[in-house]
C-alpha cells in the first residue's frame, strides 16, 4: 500500500524502477521472453542443426541456409503468399467497404443486412473450407451445377492451379464479415456536415466518397490493412484444409499440401510440411528466419506511418 | 481417456532431457527398448488406422477376433487418420501404440527418425518366417537398413475396361500394350459436333482419378533411383517414354478438351464416377475399386486386367502397381510387446487377411491369403489377385523426403502436359537436381 | 467514447424536393433516387448470394451419403438423424467440451494478463515502457508460425504435447495483440480519475479495478469477444499440439473424422460443421450488440 502523496514522491523518482509498474508488467515480460525472445533465438540455432524432434539436434554448420537456394519450392511459396497479400487483401478490403458503404446508405433493415454479411465470419474456418470444398467441386459440387443449369461451364474451382487460390480469395471474401462491421461503424461515423458541405462545393457521389468518407476512415483503412497482412502472412488454415481434403479419402491424402501444382502452397504451408511432415526442423527454421524478417519490414513500415500510437 | 490439460505422470520407459531429445538411444546397435514381460497382464493398446464407416466396422470386427484371442489385450480403435495425422501423432506426446499406415512410402520418413520402432529383434526373437509374405510389400516396411513396419493389405493398380463400349468399338479384351491402349483410347472416344469429348477412351492426365507417375513409373518399369541412390528421373529413357506416350494421346484430344472431359467427369470416389456411368471405358484403378461399382453401379458390364505393358517389355505384362498399408509401432508406445503382437498378427494371420481383405476389397499381403479361394469369387477381383503375385509387380522406393520426389514429378507432369515445359529433357535433368538436393538435404547430419 | 457506437449521425438519402426548384434539381434527385434504388437492390442480392452457401451446406448435410456430389442440390429424402448420426459416430460433444474449455481459459487468461500490462503501458510512466510498446506491437504482427519449431520443441521436452496447456499457458502471460487494443481503450481514461484514486490511497491494482476496469467495459467485451472466437476457430495450435490426442482434440481438428481411406462422407461433415458453427452463432445471437461494439471499437481504436 502506498502512503497518501506518493504521487509527488512518485514524480521525483522518475528515472527510479516503477515498481508498481514492474508488478503489472510482470507476467508480459516473462511471456515476451518464453514465448517469442527464447524461440526467436532458438530458431537461429536449431537453423544451424540437422534436428527431427525424436532424435538429438545436431550441429550441421550452415546447410539448412544453403538450401535455401536450392529449394524450387520456396520460391512457389513466396510467390504465392505475395499473391494472398497484393491481390487477396486490396480485394478483401475493397469489398468489406463496398458492402459497408452501400449498408451504410440502406435506412431500413441496415441491422439485417449487418447480420446476414457477418454471419459467415462465425463459421469455424475449417468448417467454411470443407464447406467450401464441397461447394465448389468441379464436377458435382452445387455451384457448379447451378451453372452448368445456366449454360455456363463452371471452373475446376480448387482444382485448377490457376483457380485455386482466387477460388481461396472467394472463400475468404465470403468470410469477411468482421472487416465490414469495422468499416461500416467508420462509415457512420463520418459527420454528416462534411458530406453537406462538400455537396455545397457541388461534389457527386464519387467525388464524396473520395474526399469526405476516404479520408475520414482513413486510420481505420490502415489498422484494417495492418491485420488483413497479418493474417495474409500467416495463411495457413484455409490452405491446409482445402489441399488436404481434395483428394477424397486418407489413402489419397499424403501428396495434398500445396494441391494441385503446388499452387496452394503459401509460405507457412511450406514451412509446416519441412517442419511437421519431413521433421525436417532445421529447414523450417531458416523459412522462420525468412518469415520473421519479412514480417517485420511490414510491421516497422506500418508503425513508422502510424506513429501516432506512441 | 487421456487427461486433456494436466500432464500425465512422465513416462518411465523414455529417458527425458530437457534438451528436446526425446529418445536418447536411438541408432545404437542395441534394442532400443526394453522388452516388457510376455507375461499375460492386462493391457489397452490403441491402433489408428485410415479407415472409416463400413470399412472401420470391419476392422473392428477383426480386432475383436485379436481381443478374444489375446484376452489379456484390449484394443483402442480410431479410425479417419491420413498419413500426416500419423506423422503428426509421432512429433511428441502421447502416440498410439500401433499406426496402420494407409501408404507405406511415409515408412522412410517414419523409420530413420526412429519415429516407428525397429522389428528386427522382434523378428529374430519370434523366429518369424519373413517368406510368407509377399516380397515387394514386405520390402516396403523397411528403409534405410531398418524394418519398421510390417504390410497389412495392399491395394494393387491395374486396368478397369467397360466390355460394352470396347465392343461397340469392335475391340476384343483388354488392350496388352501401350500403343494397344493408344489405339483403343482413340477409336473408343466419341466426340460431340464441336469437338468436345463425349465419351472418353482413356484419359491420360495426370492427377485424374488415379493417375499418379507414382502408379505409372512402376507399369513403364521407370527408375527413381539409380544404384548410387541419385534420382534417375532424368536418366532412366523410360520417363521420357512415359512423357511422350501421354503427350501423343493428349494432343490427339486437345489438352483443353481434356481437361473440360476431366472437370465434368463425376467426383472420383462417387457414384458418378466416369467409369461407373460409362462415360470413360479404359480407366487405371486399384482393386478396392470393385467394391465400388458392386455398390454403385452393379448393372456395370466391366472387366479388369493388368495394367498394359510398354511394347519393348512383354515381359511386364500381368504385373500391377502396389501401394502397401503398413503396420508399425511408435516409439512412444508404452507396451510395445502388446502391439507387436497385434502387429504381428495382423500381417501374419490368414483369417484376419482374408476376412479383412473381403470386406474391404483389398489385396492381402501374405501368400497363403493371396491363395485364399473366398477372395477369388469375387466379381473382377482375381485379375488383381495374379497381380500382386506377379514378380514384376513393385512400389515405388522409401526415402527420408517421404513422397516429396513423387509430388515433384506429379507438378512436373502436370505442367508438361499443358505444353509448359519446352525441353523435356533439360526439364527431367532438372527434377532430378531438385529431388537430389532436397534428399541431401534432409539427411545431412542424420547418424548412421 | 460514445462517439464510436455504430451510431448514425443522421439519415442520409435524398429529401422530397421542395416547391419551387427548377426542372434541372428535379431530374437530378430522380437519378440519384434511381441508383439508391439500384444500389439498395444490388446489395439485397448480395446478402441472399451471401446465404446462398449455408443453404447449399445445409441441404448436403440433409443428403444420405451417396446424393452427395452427384450433381443434386436438392435431398431425395431430408435425413435428418444425420445430425443424430454424427454424435453416434464421432464424440462431437467432447470435442465441442475440449473446444469451450481452450476458449474459456484462453479468454480468461488474455484477460488477466493483458489487463494489467496494457493498464500499465497506458497509464504509467517507466523507463521503457515506448520501447515496450513498440516490442508488443512487433509480437502482435509476427506470423505464429515464427516462433512454432522452438516452442513446439520446447513443450514436447517438458512432455506437454497432447494437452492443452500449450495452446492455453502462454496466453496467461500476455498476449500482444489484445494488450495493445486495451491500453488504446485505457488511454481514454481521463488521467484525474486516476489521479483522485491515488489521492485516496488505492495501490496501482485496486486503482485499475476499482476505476479503469468499470469504465472500460466494453474494450473488455471486445478483448474477450476476440479471444473466444479465435481460440474456438484454431485450427493450427490444435492440430500440432493435440493433433496425436484424440481424447484432447477440439471441434476443428476433429471435423475431418468422416474420411475413409477412400472416401469422404460429406454429407456428415457437413452436418457436423454446421453443428460446430452453432455455438457460436448462438452467442452472437444473444449478444449481437457486445459483438458488435466489441468489433467496431477495435477497428476504429486499432
Amino acid at each position: 500500500m502506498r502512503a497518501p502523496g506518493s504521487l509527488a514522491r512518485r514524480r521525483g523518482f522518475r528515472k527510479r524502477i516503477n515498481w508498481p509498474a514492474m508488478g503489472l508488467m510482470a507476467p508480459w515480460f516473462l511471456g515476451f521472453g518464453v514465448f517469442f525472445l527464447y524461440p526467436l533465438l532458438a530458431n537461429v540455432y536449431i537453423s544451424l542443426t540437422r534436428y527431427d524432434l525424436i532424435t538429438p539436434a545436431k550441429f550441421i554448420g550452415l546447410d539448412n541456409w544453403r538450401f535455401l537456394f536450392q529449394d524450387d519450392a520456396l520460391l512457389t511459396g513466396i510467390g504465392n503468399s505475395a499473391w494472398i497479400l497484393l491481390i487477396g487483401v486490396p480485394v478483401k478490403i475493397a469489398f468489406a467497404f463496398l458492402v459497408a458503404l452501400m449498408i451504410s446508405r440502406v435506412k431500413r433493415g441496415s441491422g439485417i443486412l449487418r447480420t446476414v454479411f457477418y454471419l459467415p465470419y462465425l463459421m469455424p474456418l475449417v468448417a467454411a473450407s470443407l464447406g467450401f470444398v464441397v461447394l465448389l467441386n468441379p464436377s458435382a459440387g452445387p455451384v457448379n451445377t447451378v451453372l452448368s443449369h445456366l449454360g455456363v461451364d463452371g471452373p475446376l474451382w480448387f482444382d485448377d492451379p490457376g483457380w485455386a487460390k482466387p477460388s481461396l480469395l472467394l472463400l475468404d471474401t465470403w468470410m469477411v464479415g468482421n472487416l465490414m462491421v469495422i468499416f461500416l461503424a467508420a462509415v457512420l461515423d463520418v459527420p454528416q456536415q462534411l458530406y453537406e458541405a462538400a455537396e455545397i462545393d457541388g461534389a457527386g457521389r464519387f467525388g464524396k466518397l473520395w474526399h469526405v468518407t476516404l479520408p475520414a476512415i482513413r486510420p481505420v483503412l490502415v489498422f484494417a490493412g495492418v491485420t488483413a497482412c497479418i493474417d495474409a502472412l500467416q495463411y495457413f488454415t484455409q490452405a491446409y484444409v482445402v489441399a488436404t481434403s481434395l483428394s477424397g479419402g486418407a489413402t489419397n491424402g499424403a501428396e495434398s499440401l500445396g494441391y494441385p501444382n503446388d499452387s496452394t502452397l503459401f509460405f507457412p504451408v511450406l514451412l509446416y510440411k519441412q517442419g511437421f511432415r519431413y521433421f525436417n526442423m532445421g529447414y523450417a527454421s531458416v523459412l522462420a528466419l525468412l518469415l520473421f524478417a519479412v514480417s517485420f519490414c511490414i510491421a516497422f513500415v506500418m508503425l513508422r506511418r502510424a506513429s501516432r500510437w506512441s | 481417456m487421456r487427461s486433456v490439460l494436466v500432464p500425465r505422470p512422465l513416462r518411465r520407459v523414455i529417458p527425458m532431457a530437457v534438451s528436446g531429445a526425446l529418445l536418447t538411444a536411438c541408432g545404437v546397435a542395441a534394442p532400443d527398448v526394453p522388452l516388457d514381460q510376455p507375461g499375460h497382464e492386462p493391457v489397452t493398446i490403441s491402433v489408428w488406422s485410415a479407415y472409416n464407416g463400413r470399412e472401420l466396422d470391419a476392422f473392428n470386427k477383426v480386432l475383436g477376433r485379436f481381443e478374444r484371442e489375446h484376452p489379456w489385450i484390449t484394443v483402442d480403435s480410431l479410425g479417419s487418420q491420413d498419413n500426416d495425422r500419423m506423422v503428426a501423432a509421432l512429433r511428441g506426446g502421447p502416440a498410439p501404440d500401433v499406426q496402420w499406415a494407409p501408404q507405406s512410402e511415409l515408412a522412410g520418413v517414419y523409420c530413420p527418425s526412429g519415429g516407428w520402432r525397429d522389428l528386427t529383434h522382434y523378428i529374430e526373437r519370434d523366429k518369424l518366417n519373413t517368406k510368407r509374405f509377399l516380397p515387394a510389400p514386405y520390402q516396403a516396411g523397411s528403409s534405410e537398413g531398418k524394418r519398421c513396419g510390417l504390410p497389412v493389405l495392399g491395394d494393387i493398380y491395374g486396368l478397369y475396361y467397360n466390355k460394352r463400349k470396347l465392343k461397340d468399338a469392335g475391340l476384343d479384351g483388354p488392350p496388352k500394350t501401350m500403343s494397344e491402349l493408344d489405339q483403343y483410347a482413340r477409336k473408343v472416344t466419341k466426340r460431340g459436333p464441336n469437338g468436345a469429348i463425349k465419351e472418353a477412351g482413356y484419359a491420360p492426365l495426370t492427377m485424374f482419378y488415379a493417375n499418379r507417375p507414382a502408379y505409372e513409373a512402376q507399369l513403364w518399369g521407370a527408375r527413381w533411383f539409380d544404384e548410387a541412390g541419385s534420382s534417375a528421373v532424368g536418366t532412366d529413357s523410360k520417363w521420357r517414354e512415359m512423357l511422350d506416350w501421354r503427350k501423343n494421346l493428349i494432343d490427339w484430344y486437345g489438352y483443353d478438351r481434356l481437361r473440360a472431359f476431366s472437370a465434368g467427369a463425376g467426383a472420383q470416389y462417387t457414384a458418378s464416377n466416369a467409369f461407373q456411368t460409362g462415360k470413360l471405358a479404359l480407366m487405371l484403378d486399384g482393386e478396392f475399386r470393385t467394391a465400388f461399382i458392386e455398390d454403385e453401379a452393379p448393372e456395370l458390364d466391366y472387366g479388369t486386367a493388368p495394367f498394359p505393358a510398354p511394347d519393348d517389355e512383354p515381359q511386364r505384362y500381368g504385373s500391377g502397381a502396389w501401394t502397401v498399408h503398413l503396420a508399425g509401432i511408435t516409439h512412444r508406445s508404452e507396451h510395445p510387446e502388446a502391439a507387436w503382437r497385434l502387429v504381428k498378427w495382423l500381417a501374419t494371420d490368414t483369417g484376419a487377411q482374408t476376412e479383412l481383405a473381403k470386406e474391404l476389397h483389398n489385396v492381402p499381403t501374405t501368400k497363403a491369403a493371396l491363395r485364399s479361394p473366398e477372395l477369388a469369387k469375387i466379381p473382377n477381383f482375381k485379375p488383381f489377385l495374379k497381380m500382386a503375385g506377379h514378380p514384376h509387380s513393385t512400389l515405388p522406393p522409401n526415402t527420408p523426403a517421404g513422397l516429396s520426389y513423387q509430388d515433384s514429378m506429379s507438378t512436373f507432369f502436370q505442367e508438361w502436359e499443358s505444353g509448359k515445359v519446352a525441353n523435356p529433357e533439360t526439364g527431367l535433368r532438372n527434377e532430378a537436381e531438385a529431388i537430389d538436393n532436397f534428399l541431401r538435404q534432409v539427411t545431412i547430419g542424420r547418424e548412421e | 467514447m460514445s462517439t464510436l457506437a455504430p451510431t448514425r449521425r443522421r439519415a442520409a438519402g435524398p429529401q422530397p424536393p421542395r416547391p419551387g426548384l427548377d426542372r434541372q434539381v428535379v431530374r437530378r434527385r430522380r437519378q440519384q433516387f434511381l441508383e439508391t434504388v439500384a444500389e439498395r437492390a444490388f446489395v439485397i442480392a448480395l446478402a441472399f448470394l451471401v446465404l446462398v452457401p449455408f443453404v447449399l451446406i445445409a441441404l448436403t448435410a440433409l443428403m444420405s451419403n451417396s446424393q452427395t456430389l452427384s450433381a443434386s442440390l436438392w435431398p431425395e429424402t431430408f435425413q435428418w438423424h444425420n445430425f443424430v448420426e454424427v454424435f453416434e459416430r464421432i464424440p462431437l460433444a467432447r470435442y465441442a467440451g475440449n473446444t469451450l474449455l481452450y476458449a474459456v481459459l484462453g479468454t480468461l487468461g488474455t484477460l488477466l494478463s493483458s489487463v494489467p500490462a496494457a493498464y500499465a503501458m497506458a497509464k504509467l510512466e517507466w523507463r521503457g515502457r515506448h520501447v515496450w510498446l513498440l516490442m508488443t506491437v512487433g509480437v502482435m504482427m509476427l506470423p505464429p508460425q515464427v516462433t512454432l519449431v522452438p516452442l513446439f520443441s520446447m513443450w514436447a521436452s517438458v512432455d506437454l504435447v497432447g494437452t492443452l496447456v500449450p495452446l492455453v499457458a502462454p496466453l496467461f502471460f500476455g498476449h500482444a495483440f489484445s494488450i495493445f487494443l486495451l491500453r488504446q481503450f485505457f488511454l481514454t481514461v481521463p488521467q484525474e480519475y486516476l489521479e483522485a484514486a491515488r489521492l485516496d490511497g488505492c495501490s496501482e491494482l485496486r486503482t485499475l479495478v476499482r476505476v479503469v476496469l468499470p469504465m472500460t467495459k466494453p474494450a473488455l467485451a471486445a478483448v474477450a469477444v476476440f479471444q473466444f472466437t479465435f481460440c474456438w476457430n484454431d485450427f493450427l495450435g490444435p492440430l500440432l499440439y493435440v493433433g496425436n490426442n484424440e481424447s484432447a482434440w477440439t471441434l476443428p481438428v476433429g471435423l475431418t473424422q468422416f474420411r475413409g481411406s477412400y472416401q469422404v462422407e460429406w454429407n456428415l461433415t457437413m452436418a457436423a460443421s454446421l453443428l460446430a458453427a452453432l455455438p457460436v452463432v448462438i452467442l452472437f445471437f444473444f449478444a449481437q450488440k457486445s459483438f458488435v461494439k466489441g468489433i467496431t471499437l477495435t477497428g476504429v481504436k486499432g
